[in-house]
């Protein structure tokens, strides 16, 4: 097993302390549970948790399934106060590990987050932040989606009433506050489109924060060696519709639902 | 339900008509240089066409169909459908000039055994600025399986149906994309002809939804809830069980802590001692 010589993470002052510390330090230490996805990730994920760690969170919950030996490795080298991993020896299948993580977390503002794309701490905080300032759901905008995402993504929020909303909890990162995923249903996050049509349903305030600014900085695993990043076009797409469908179900039976009454 | 005629002619060319104009004339000579024996139904308010133009369509070989002025396209559509007696149902759209090699070329593929053509844009990738109508309208293909298809719908004329085709799939009471995904469901030979992209039929937005929606709904109650689609893999049991059941391993900080005092710390301590450099003696 690897071992590093890092310095332990030290803590910032608490509460009333001389050295003036950014507000969301002590909302992020008090409130915050970043949920991170490895699957084969042991390239990006040590920077990735750098990142986090500057967030300074409640917790971090790495879910960890269909990854080798030199992934766990990288995480449990590396020494963190605030992090839990939950190691799963096989593949949990796409997105499960969001149900897993929302159960786990004990915050009340929960951050997901992909662990093979490395984001900067100061963009992460913008979701979060979001979140404290009153949104349920804080997306991320994505620029240049494939075609059928597209598709889908643009049926679904017109057939929400969301025209204006080119996104959805598909994509990495996203926060949501715990009372918006108990709303939502834990158990629904796992099929994304179908979590973000429960939510627009159950009014919760869902936007866009935003492109990320970093996109062309950020560090990309360089081939496909991630059970995850090996699925086809073919299996990708199927997948997406598949989700997609789940959403349309659900919106046709609370629609249907509704002129019963 | 429309018995076929076998005295009847080849083709019935359905046009929806709302305006009157000049190239509306070279279309119904073109359509009627299609088979032998076509018919070319126009479908138009009353109130649109005074004596002498109804007389001129006539005389280039058109029949007209009185409807209100209310009537939509797709309402006329139907109508023209229920009205025709050939074997090849060739629907148009009275703004483009079509030339009778274009036209023909819709009727060939059904002559050969197609049982649904439609037109597709040249390039069927999706372009950046593409219009929401579109994207869904070739979502609808790709959930059937028929991405090839592009954003081909029986929205957009030209296409054209067998009677077959007209008959069994209810087109004169279904909706476009209702007509569309039960052809896919009952596994008919639906292609398309590449043309130039065109604005298509206007239709309500929230009806245009509707409609697709049915037509997803109709696919779901035969393939089940995601289509008959791939599902990720995801191992759904997992979540009714609570997470200490599951097989997995937990590592907290803490344990980190101790692994490091304990074998991990005994382990850097020994790689540290084979490390450092040898004391001289």
């Amino acid at each position: 097993m690897k071992h590093t010589n890092q310095k332990k993470q030290t803590r910032p002052p608490k509460k009333g302390a001389k050295k003036q510390q950014k507000p969301h330090v002590l909302d992020n230490l008090e409130r915050l549970s970043v949920i991170v996805e490895v699957c084969q990730d042991e390239r990006t994920i040590k920077q990735q948790l750098e990142q986090i760690e500057r967030l300074y969170p409640k917790e971090i919950l790495l879910i960890v399934h269909g990854s080798n030996p030199s992934t766990i490795d990288s995480i449990l080298s590396r020494e963190s106060e605030v992090t839990t991993a939950f190691v799963y020896p096989f593949f949990l299948g796409r997105d499960v590990w969001r149900s897993i993580g929302a159960r786990e977390a004990r915050g009340d503002v929960w951050l997901f987050l992909d662990g093979g794309t490395v984001i900067p701490a100061e963009e992460l905080q913008r979701f979060v932040s979001a979140c404290y300032h009153g949104l349920d759901v804080a997306l991320r905008e994505n620029q240049h989606p494939p075609d059928l995402a597209r598709a889908a993504r643009s049926y679904l929020n017109l057939l929400l009433d969301q025209s204006k909303l080119t996104t959805s909890m598909i994509d990495l990162p996203f926060a949501i506050t715990r009372t918006a995923a108990e709303r939502i249903g834990v158990r629904h996050l796992l099929i994304p489109p179908l979590a973000h049509a429960i939510a627009v349903k159950n009014r919760l305030r869902v936007e866009s924060t935003g492109l990320l600014q970093s996109t062309d900085q950020l560090l990309k695993k360089k081939g496909h060696s991630g059970r995850k990043k090996r699925l086809g076009s073919l299996q990708q797409q199927k997948l997406l519709l598949g989700d997609h469908l789940e959403a349309v179900r659900y919106v046709a039976s609370i629609e249907e639902g509704t002129k019963e009454r | 339900m429309i018995a076929g005629n076998q005295n009847g002619p080849d083709v019935s060319v359905i046009l929806p008509v709302f305006a009157v104009h000049r190239r509306l004339f070279a279309l119904i000579r073109a359509a009627r240089q299609l088979a032998f024996s076509t018919e070319v139904l126009m479908i138009c308010p009353d109130s649109l066409l005074s004596p002498d133009v109804r007389a001129k369509i006539e005389k280039a070989g058109g029949n007209v169909i009185s409807v209100d002025e209310s009537f939509s396209v797709e309402e006329c559509r139907r109508i023209g459908s229920r009205e025709a007696a050939g074997e090849v149902l060739l629907f148009l759209d009275d703004r483009p000039l079509l030339l009778p090699t274009q036209l023909d070329a819709y009727v060939e593929v059904i002559r050969r055994g197609g049982d649904v053509v439609m037109t597709a844009c040249r390039d069927s990738r999706l372009p950046t600025r593409t219009s929401s109508r579109k994207m869904t309208q070739s979502l609808l293909n790709h959930v059937a399986g028929r991405g090839e298809l592009g954003s081909a719908s029986l929205y957009d004329a030209p296409f054209a149906l067998s009677r077959y085709a007209m008959e069994t799939l209810e087109f004169a009471s279904s909706s476009p994309p209702v007509v569309q995904i039960k052809a896919f469901l009952q596994k008919m030979k639906v292609s398309v002809l590449r043309g130039q992209c065109r604005p298509g039929m206007k239709v309500a937005s929230k009806r245009f939804l509707t409609d697709h929606t049915s037509a997803l709904n109709t696919w779901m109650e035969v393939h089940g809830d995601r289509g008959g689609l791939w599902d990720g893999g995801r191992f759904r049991p997992l979540l009714q069980v609570p997470g200490h059941l599951h097989f997995r391993s937990v590592y907290r900080s803490s344990d980190w802590e101790s692994m490091r005092e304990g074998e991990w710390g005994e382990t850097h301590k020994s790689k540290k001692a084979d490390s450092s450099p040898k004391k001289r003696g």
